[in-house]
């Protein structure tokens, strides 16, 4: 029985216990659920709807008027009355505003007065054209002058040497005749005086085919830097030739500061222009024309051969104008002088006196010449040799060097041999040492004359830009000729072209450079060919005389001297007279360039027009009693002007134009724009609700350039409905087609790859039953506005439950439970 | 003296067989106190892939309740399932005990024709497997549209032969004199079975209680077959499931589902034992 109890009581036990556990067990069983249920998250789902997906466009904006219109007048009138208020209603032809008259009145009679004014100094700038045209037209024209004087001295120069010539040989065949000199002796003699003679003549066709082609060359080179330089600036002509002229002066200022030729002195300060250049020079040979004729008075013979080279001459001018048309003018006023020659000698006979001074001048000169000579004569690099100044003219200039080669050879005749002497005063001391006579002087002084000009010669060439001369010049004239390149036109202007301008300088001159060589190897063939006839004649008479040992003998020296000075006088006014002929051709030319553009005159024709259309507005405002009208029916939108102030220049009044009709302006936000194009319908309703216009087209659609982001769309407004100023709202609704797909935009999310996807609650079987878990679908929104997407098919059927709100945040795989 | 010492050797003796039989409920009670973080780095060369060997041991680290409330708290299913077994097993229980105590008493107290068939019958249904079973039983439940439902599982169970072999023996063991006194009293045979079969044979219809609620509850194989629903799936499925991110859970969860067998054991042992030794009497 103990045992049964005990049995029982056990069983007891076991009961509650079982029983406890089950209650425990029980209770857990609902807290949990309940703690379960407080974490799964309420959710609403919805599914796809077969819909349009409309966007509404909505902004608002203010009525404005399409076109505006200033009103304007003139300038610095006093405002007595404004007659208008900023907002009022005008209509066409109502006065605006009111100008002073009586200010009126004075600004027309100032505008009449400046007008005359105007016109005044219209006219004189006319006048003063025209004497500037007769002022070019008297320069040709003189220049043209100066040119055929030039020409016409040289010839009678010329012509003069020619007879001198002449004389001396009759004076030197007379004598012989008178001496009883054998008829063999003397046509032997003849003979070689004549090659003599034919050899000068080449010698001087030689050096006149030099100097024109020299000239060619000038000109050649002058024309291509001169089209060279048009091509980089058209204006710079003119310029351009002026600074060739002034560069010319520089050099010829070079020239005089020169120690080797102080005697140039005398010379350059009559040298200024070609033209008086020319003149100086046939000057010059005036004057050793008249200093040679008093030697060769009694001889004559030979003055047919003399008026055949002076026609020789002639054609070798006219080969000059074969060459250069513009020379032809001074050829012929060369032919034309060349019948009136004794006349313009004549005439010329006013210029001697002057010359004469001149001479004096240059007398006074020759010592220092000579010293000169001599301090140069102590620098080997000029005189390497002979340190004789002579020598040193010799290296200068061929035609001086022969010269002065020949004065040692007669030196050598008499028996005198001084190399080492100064030329001037060597040739005096010979000659006096020869004879004592005072022709002495008169024959030195136009040797040493020839000397000087063949120098002037050569450096004005030089000043010409030839290179042929100064080529084998001393130091000095190397840098003169550098000189008169630095401070030529083509470096002063164009500097980045000058290497280009010195290359088509360059190209030119090498073009021509053999020409020149020939033509230069021609005057020395020439000229040594002369030399040898004169030397083999000069011989002969030596033996000559040495044969008979008349006691005449130094009387017939005497005369064969005089034949000789007169010979090269002769030849010398030759190359004088092409000189003149080719330096009056660039006085010709140089006058002929044009002066610069004046367009004062046009421009004030041009001001004049102005000021009369400025009157004409004042006499009209006048007309108008000062009164200034409406052009059109408007609204004053703003006034610039102030009673009693003056008008400024610009719009004085601005009228909305009403008469073109009201715009409707709205602003709309880019995002919107595509949604809106041009002819879309569109409604617009009145800011105060009572005006609704639908199905109005919409006018244009362009982006604000005032605001980033905005775009503006204007409408037109129908006449009579909205008022100027009113404010109005625009709304557009643009419908999309049909889509199959459409999840409201809160069921739409983005994850962190900016992928769109949408949740959708579907139904699990877990242990706690039929479950509802979130799962991702992403998806491709074909469309959306604000409150609806449009799906691309496929992502999603329209039977899925779609998330569309949570109260708790959702991932894939949350549970989820429907609201009620 | 003598005896003393050898029965404490062979209480030494045993003792190692009954370490290592109560070593799984230590285990599985220790891991209760056990964080998730510590069992974690216990079991996851086994069940997570690291190196290494499994280690153990019996005393936490650090000692948590966290497992078990979170089991407690947090976990809805688990006391679904725990519900699910507790509802098949009182359900085949039940069903047993309705079905299986007049069947019993009609076979060990009648003499009917074919009667020792039948008693064979039970025996040889009896030692069938449940593998043997389950197509037949399956294709049965189909056509009877009790697939996935709990009646499936309960039904077959109930109609189940071994219980009624461990009641026939007990029923069979009541003395006839006792009836025939019941008889003469003028007891019917329903009042006999009432009032003297059940109360005398009420140790084995506890003992095949007994035995029949530790199978059931730790059933596996029928609900694994004829269930689809998770809903519907007793505790026994649940605890597979549980891997090593849900250690604690499981092991809580384990001994949870120890507690009831334990208690049911407690009460019914002799009923039990009884119940083992009835089985094992020989006819």
């Amino acid at each position: 029985m103990k045992n049964k109890e005990v049995n029982g009581l056990k069983k007891k036990r076991l009961v509650s216990m079982v029983t406890i556990f089950l209650v425990l067990m029980l209770l857990f069983t609902g807290l949990s659920r309940a703690a379960d249920a407080a974490g799964i998250a309420n959710v609403s789902v919805g599914r796809p709807q077969n819909m349009m997906i409309s966007h509404e466009v909505r902004g608002t904006g203010k009525v404005q008027q399409n076109q505006e219109c200033a009103v304007v007048t003139e300038a610095d009138q006093r405002v007595t009355s404004i007659l208008v208020n900023e907002g009022e209603q005008v209509e066409k032809g109502d006065v605006l505003f009111e100008v002073d008259t009586k200010l009126l009145d004075e600004k027309i009679l100032y505008q009449k007065q400046e007008m005359k004014k105007l016109e005044l100094q219209k006219g004189d700038a006319d006048s003063q054209k025209s004497v500037r045209a007769q002022q070019k037209a008297n320069e040709q024209a003189q220049a043209a002058e100066n040119s055929a004087l030039a020409s016409g001295r040289a010839g009678t120069a010329l012509s003069h040497a020619k007879s001198n010539l002449s004389d001396a040989k009759k004076a030197l065949s007379d004598y012989r005749k008178k001496a009883g000199v054998s008829q063999e002796e003397s046509a032997a003699e003849e003979e070689l005086t004549k090659i003599c003679e034919e050899r000068a003549e080449d010698y001087i066709e030689a050096q006149q085919v030099l100097k024109t082609l020299e000239w060619r060359i000038e000109k050649a080179v002058d024309d291509a830097l001169t089209l060279a330089k048009q091509g980089i600036s058209a204006g710079l002509t003119a310029n351009n030739s002026v600074k060739t002229q002034a560069a010319e002066d520089i050099i010829i200022e070079d020239m005089e500061n020169e120690p080797q030729m102080p005697v140039a002195e005398s010379f350059s300060s009559g040298v200024e222009s070609a033209n008086t250049e020319a003149e100086a020079y046939s000057d010059i040979q005036d004057i050793t024309i008249n200093e040679v004729m008093p030697i060769g008075d009694d001889s004559g013979s030979l003055a047919d051969s003399l008026t055949g080279a002076g026609s020789e001459m002639n054609s070798s001018t006219d080969i000059l104008a074969g060459i250069t048309p513009q020379t032809n003018s001074s050829a012929n006023g060369l032919e034309g002088t060349a019948p009136e020659t004794d006349g313009s000698a004549n005439s010329l006979a006013g210029i001697v006196p002057e010359t004469d001074s001149s001479i004096n001048d240059f007398v006074g000169v020759i010592p220092e010449t000579d010293s000169g000579a001599n301090d140069v004569a102590g620098s080997p690099e000029i005189n390497s040799g002979t340190g004789n100044s002579a020598e040193m003219n010799t290296e200068t200039d061929d035609t001086s060097g022969n010269l002065i080669e020949i004065d040692p050879e007669d030196n050598h005749l008499t028996g005198v041999n001084n190399v080492t002497d100064p030329a001037g005063s060597g040739q005096g001391g010979s000659n006096s040492e020869i004879e004592g006579t005072e022709n002495n002087g008169s024959d030195t002084y136009p040797e040493e004359q020839d000397i000087i000009l063949d120098e002037i010669v050569s450096s004005t060439e030089s000043g010409m830009g030839t290179d042929l001369l100064t080529e084998g010049n001393s130091n000095g004239k190397k840098e003169t000729e550098k000189e008169s390149q630095s401070p030529g036109s083509e470096q002063t202007f164009t500097p980045p072209t000058q290497e280009k301008l010195e290359e088509i300088e360059k190209k030119v001159r090498d073009s021509y450079a053999s020409q020149l060589e020939t033509a230069r190897k021609n005057v020395s063939d020439t000229l040594a060919a002369k030399q040898k006839a004169e030397q083999a004649l000069a011989v002969y008479q030596q033996e000559a005389m040495a044969a008979r040992k008349t006691k005449n003998a130094e009387e017939e020296q005497q005369l064969i001297l005089a034949v000789k000075s007169a010979q090269e006088a002769y030849e010398n006014a030759a190359i004088a007279a092409n000189e003149a002929a080719v330096t009056g051709n660039r006085g010709i030319q140089t006058a002929g360039i044009p002066d610069a553009s004046d367009s004062t005159a046009d421009i004030y024709e041009l001001t004049y027009e102005q000021m009369e259309l400025a009157l004409s507005k004042l006499e009209e405002l006048k007309k108008q009693n000062g009164k200034v009208k409406a052009p059109v029916d408007g609204i004053v939108t703003k006034i610039n002007i102030t009673a009693g102030e003056k008008t400024v220049d610009g719009t004085a009044v601005l009228l909305a134009d009403l008469g073109k009709g009201l715009r409707f302006t709205a602003q709309i936000t880019q995002d919107q724009e595509k949604y809106v194009g041009r002819g879309d319908l569109v409604t617009l309703k009145s800011g105060d609700g009572k005006t609704t216009l639908e199905e109005l087209a919409v006018d244009s659609v362009t982006d604000d350039m005032e605001n980033e982001g905005v775009c503006l769309i204007t409408v037109q407004v129908p006449e009579n409905t909205l008022e100027m100023g009113e404010s109005a709202t625009l709304t557009l609704v643009k419908k999309s087609e049909v889509y199959p797909v459409c999840v409201p935009l809160s069921a739409l999310h983005l994850d962190e790859r900016n992928q769109a996807y949408v949740l959708i609650a579907q139904e699990v079987q877990s242990i706690l039953g039929t479950e509802r878990v979130a799962y991702k679908v992403p998806v491709t929104v074909a469309e959306k506005n604000e409150t609806y997407a449009a799906l691309v098919q496929g992502g999603i059927s329209s039977d899925q439950e779609i998330i569309v709100s949570s109260d708790k945040a959702l991932s894939e795989g949350s549970r989820v439970r429907l609201k009620e | 003296m003598k005896k003393k010492v050898i029965h404490i050797l062979i209480f030494a003796v045993l003792c190692v067989p009954a370490a290592i039989i109560c070593y799984p409920v230590l285990f599985a009670i220790s891991g209760v106190f056990m964080s998730q973080y510590e069992l974690k780095q216990y079991l996851e060369p086994v069940l997570g892939g690291a190196d290494g060997m499994a280690r153990w041991s019996m005393i936490p680290q650090i000692p948590t309740l966290e497992p078990l409330v979170k089991l407690l708290i947090d976990s809805p299913q688990f006391f679904v399932m725990f519900w699910n077994s507790v509802k098949l097993t009182v359900g085949i229980l039940a069903g047993q005990v309705l079905v299986g105590v007049p069947a019993a008493w009609g076979l060990a107290r009648f003499s009917f024709p074919g009667q020792r068939f039948f008693y064979t019958l039970y025996l040889i249904l009896m030692l069938m497997p449940f593998q043997v079973l389950m197509l037949p039983e399956y294709i049965v439940l189909d056509r009877l549209k009790l697939l996935d439902t709990h009646a499936g599982i309960i039904l077959p169970a109930v109609f189940s032969t071994f219980p009624v072999f461990i009641m026939y023996r007990f029923f069979h063991g009541i003395p006839e004199a006792v009836l025939e006194a019941a008889r003469i009293d003028g007891a019917g045979n329903f009042q006999v079975f009432v009032w003297i079969g059940i109360p005398l044979g009420s140790a084995g219809i506890a003992s095949a209680v007994i035995l029949g609620f530790l199978e059931y509850w730790n059933m596996i194989e029928q609900p694994m077959t004829y269930l689809k629903t998770k809903s519907l799936w007793p505790l026994s499925l649940y605890l597979p499931e549980i891997g090593l991110e849900e250690a604690a859970t499981g092991f809580t969860a384990a001994v949870m589902m120890l507690i009831p067998a334990l208690l049911v054991f407690l009460g019914g042992q002799e009923y039990l034992e009884q119940g083992i030794a009835a089985a094992a009497v020989k006819e």
